[in-house]
């Protein structure tokens, strides 16, 4: 996924991916990237988890505005709900 | 440089399934600052979890050993009972059972009503994220779609992975 936003970035499209393997996304180097403690399969929180799923899609969000580096990881603090 | 979590995932998945793998390392990212407020610009959705259209698209070739490079389009007003998964790499209970895990289209518009986002682009972008064999991802498939949103006039793309 991250290769498909640098091709996007390069066409000048601004992007942020949702991440949960930081090793990949440290070699592939998207442009922005949230990091999320979440399993394969729900990048962005539990099915039927709205509240969850909006905080990372906000965090993320927040990401594309701010970031100023190329290549910026972001480590997020929202936990998978118990 | 690779870390011995990711040298010992390519030495598996080099014998299981691809020997011709390799991690792809790039040195830098690219970059494209947003060129206006979030609050003013176009977002597109894109997912690698494999989401296809079962009345429209041939389903996502999961079983190949070197992954599928080519992408389906999914109009964002499609029931959810057309949408299915095509991917045999990861557990599918959370996004079939809720396809805002993946391509969160109902989230995205309550963002447009309130304020946040300017538009959501109404075609959403599907992969299957298991692929090996990723050059025709890089060369083809990716910047086709970069294309065709840079020309519909997407200024930024929410990406997840599964």
């Amino acid at each position: 996924m991250g290769l498909i936003a640098r091709a996007l970035e390069e066409q000048g499209i601004a992007t942020v991916c949702v991440v949960m393997n930081r090793d990949i996304v440290e070699n592939v180097k998207p442009p922005r990237a949230l990091f999320v403690r979440f399993p394969y399969g729900a990048p962005l929180g539990p099915a039927g988890d709205g509240v969850t799923q909006m905080a990372v899609i906000r965090a993320a969000l927040d990401l594309l505005v701010s970031a100023t580096r190329p290549g910026t990881i972001v480590v997020s603090d929202i936990e998978w709900p118990e | 440089m690779l870390n011995t979590r990711l040298e010992a995932a390519q030495a598996r998945i080099r014998e299981r399934w691809y020997p011709g793998f390799a991690w792809v390392v790039n040195d830098a990212a690219p970059w494209s600052p947003l060129t206006r407020p979030l609050s003013e610009a176009t977002v597109a959705l894109v997912s690698t979890c494999g989401l296809y259209q079962s009345d429209v698209h041939v389903p996502f070739d999961a079983w190949n050993d070197f992954g599928d490079p080519s992408f389906r389009v999914i109009h964002d007003d499609t029931p959810p009972e057309r949408l299915q998964i095509a991917h045999a790499h990861y557990e599918h209970h959370h996004v079939a059972a809720d396809h805002e895990v993946a391509l969160p289209v109902i989230h995205f518009h309550q963002l447009v009503k309130e304020g946040v986002v300017g538009r959501c682009y109404s075609w959403l972008y599907s992969f299957m994220g298991y692929l090996p064999e990723p050059r025709q991802l890089i060369a083809e498939t990716a910047p086709e779609v970069a294309r065709r949103l840079r020309a519909e006039g997407v200024d930024a793309a929410f990406l997840t992975p599964c």
